[in-house]
């Protein structure tokens, strides 16, 4: 601990002796190769029509249509009871304290609604023109039924550890649920599989992307172009969570993240009513664009993997990273988890990216040659002059908890692998905060590139998983359906008489 | 309320329930309490609650060790406030008085409100200030809420 403080204090030492772009351009120059092999075996594609079309796209989306038809649509059918059962009306009041099914969804959404959410539909549509958007809000439809599939799965496979703490997620699921089938030793090893490939997603998508952002955000509004000591500054602060315990900074991003969302959300409907005549115009671009994309390389579907790509990086559906938070629920039906878990991609894509890529697209910035973040700032700041300030503080309070919440799948991913000491926690939670500075220090697409690939790496054991025990989860959805109807399950809801 | 109905409250089984938080003023409410249980023959039940919201944001850590937590919570709710008060209710030479411990999470002044609703209690006892005046001051106080919405009479002891 005291090793790892000195070395980012020296670094502080020297920072007005070193040139900045050099050290910057030093680090991007040394990441950039092993980035670009890895994104690209990852995202190894197949010629579909002349275009590229990465097979692990095809995988997540397959799956999510097989879910969704297999489950009978439950992305739909489902919705109304997983609002009753966020509510609360099948709570015990005798568990009061437990973990609710409303904190579980929202520790989940603490990870997932980010940076994904504010530059990735901005990169998205600059790639793919108003069309993506299309794509992207149907993935998140469809992804609601994965999101259900794995996170019932999560809860019934949990372990309750012997002081009462919960381990969950696809490592459990995968080593469990597979034996259960006479499949230990291939659970296991798809479970050994999905923890590397969450240890690199943790790294990736759920770090060096979101610090970069809310470095280039903060560059775009300030001037100050030290990424690497902008990213020093966030490893400590994290280290300070992570590895210090200050939980209580956790805390207050924590409570800060759900009001910067009302405020966004509300900024976007802001916009939306200035703009209230455009509104049809905007959807008859994002309709026509969907299938008639002009100037997109790659022509529909370009613009279709690019949506696709975009909802999947945001909304996580089939990832197995959500799994890990919503394992932690106090309840005896594990299918109710699952019909909360599935509300995640709609208010993520469905709600909250598309209210983006209206914005985006009515205010027409998109086009305007920026990238990233600075689309969406721009798009903002065309109506309401001073939010950019607020987009910052946004996107530095999204990020700061994305980090916190992938730091820890990252810690079980490992510790999983290589043991649950003190001693392998904190090898881990130092190489995070070095990762911090990593990300803050190196150039856009290669650290977007990156975080992808890692992240889309994890849906492959997780989703093999999935389709093997998809038929144990059917059987339990209909067990808890007719329970409900007949009236076994108890609502503890309180009736006003 | 005529005197007929008066005479017939008299009889119902007297149950007081006493909120407590660990502060002075709810040990006194327990004395008060105490005094009046032992000359109306009436049964208490001791409430401590733990403040918790279901709509707590919370990081997947936190969530992991909650149940643990809740656990810790309870027991230490149990040692700091519901032992020291079993102690208080002994009286050299007097009758023990029997009492009911009740701990539970949540907002304190609905949980006592519950409570007092499910014992079907005849009082309520509770300090008037617990234990930080500024924060009562700037957010309202719990004896405040009770005293406008606690079904039954209630007793603020300063």
């Amino acid at each position: 601990m005291r090793k790892f403080f000195a070395t980012l204090g020296f670094l502080a030492l020297i920072a007005p002796a070193a040139s900045a772009r050099s050290i910057d351009q030093a680090i991007n120059d040394a990441i950039d190769p092993i980035a670009q092999k890895v994104s690209s075996t990852i995202f190894y594609a197949i010629q579909i029509n002349g275009v590229a079309v990465p097979l692990v796209l095809i995988w997540l989306l397959a799956a999510a249509c097989v879910f969704t038809v297999y489950m009978g649509f439950i992305n739909f059918r489902g919705f109304t009871q997983a609002l009753r059962i966020v509510r609360g009306d099948y709570e015990n009041p005798a568990d009061s304290g437990e973990v609710t099914h409303f904190q579980a969804l929202s520790a989940a959404l603490s990870g997932t609604v980010g940076l994904g959410n504010i530059a990735g539909v901005a990169i998205a549509i600059a790639m793919g023109g108003p069309g993506a958007t299309f794509w992207m809000i149907l993935a998140g439809l469809v992804g609601m039924s994965t999101k259900f599939v794995e996170c019932t799965l999560a809860v019934k496979y949990r372990r309750i550890n012997g002081d009462g703490t919960v381990s969950g997620g696809p490592m459990y699921y995968l080593s469990r649920g597979l034996a259960k089938r006479g499949l230990a030793k291939p659970g296991k090893a798809l479970a050994a599989l999905f923890a590397l490939m969450t240890i690199g997603g943790s790294f990736g998508g759920g770090n060096m992307f979101q610090i970069n952002q809310a470095f280039q955000q903060f560059h775009d509004m300030t001037g100050f172009n030290q990424g690497w000591l902008f990213g020093t500054l966030f490893a400590v602060l994290t280290g300070l969570v992570i590895i210090g315990g200050i939980r209580s900074i956790a805390r207050v991003t924590d409570k800060l993240v759900p009001a910067m969302c009302g405020i966004y959300v509300v900024a976007a409907l802001v916009i939306l009513g200035v703009h209230f005549h455009d509104i049809p115009a905007a959807f008859g671009a994002i309709l026509h664009g969907a299938f008639n994309p002009d100037a997109v390389a790659g022509g529909f579907v370009g613009v279709l993997i690019i949506g696709f790509r975009r909802a999947a990086f945001s909304n996580e559906a089939g990832i197995g990273s959500a799994p890990i938070a919503h394992s932690a629920v106090r309840t005896n039906e594990p299918i109710t988890e699952g019909l909360v878990a599935l509300l995640e991609p709609f208010i993520d894509t469905v709600v909250v990216c598309t209210m983006t890529a209206l914005v985006i697209v009515i205010t027409g910035t998109y086009a305007n040659g920026s990238d990233g973040i600075a689309i969406t700032s721009s798009a903002f700041s065309s109506v309401i002059g001073w939010f950019p300030y607020v987009l910052l503080v946004a996107v530095i309070l999204f990020a700061f908890s994305t980090m916190i919440t992938w730091s820890y799948y990252g810690e079980r991913a490992w510790t999983y692998l290589f043991g649950e000491t003190r001693r392998t926690s904190l090898v881990y939670k130092s190489l995070f905060c070095l990762a911090v500075v990593l990300g803050a220090s190196i150039q856009l697409s290669a650290v977007v590139e990156f975080s992808d690939a890692m992240i889309f790496a994890m849906a492959f054991p997780n989703v093999i998983g999935l389709y093997l025990m998809a038929p144990e989860v059917k059987r339990d959805l209909a067990s808890y359906l007719a329970r409900v109807r007949s009236g076994d399950i108890q609502s503890f809801r309180v009736k006003s008489s | 309320m005529t005197a007929h109905d008066g005479k017939k409250r008299l009889m119902m089984t007297e149950l007081y329930v006493i909120g407590l938080d660990g502060s002075e003023a709810a040990g006194r409410a327990l004395d008060l309490a105490a005094r009046q249980a032992r000359a109306m023959n009436a049964s208490l039940v001791l409430v401590h609650v733990i403040e918790w919201s279901r709509y707590a944001i919370m990081t997947p850590e936190d969530l992991a060790i909650r149940h643990q937590m809740r656990e810790t919570e309870i027991a230490r709710a149990r040692d700091h406030i519901m032992a020291p008060a079993a102690e208080r209710l002994e009286k050299p030479g007097l009758p023990p008085l029997a009492h009911e411990d009740i701990i539970r999470h949540g907002a304190v002044a609905p949980v006592l409100c519950e409570v007092i609703e499910e014992k079907a209690a005849t009082q309520a006892f509770i300090g008037r200030t617990g234990h930080s005046k500024l924060a009562a001051l700037m957010f309202g106080s719990t004896a405040n809420a009770l005293a406008q919405a606690c079904p039954t009479p209630i007793t603020l002891v300063p």
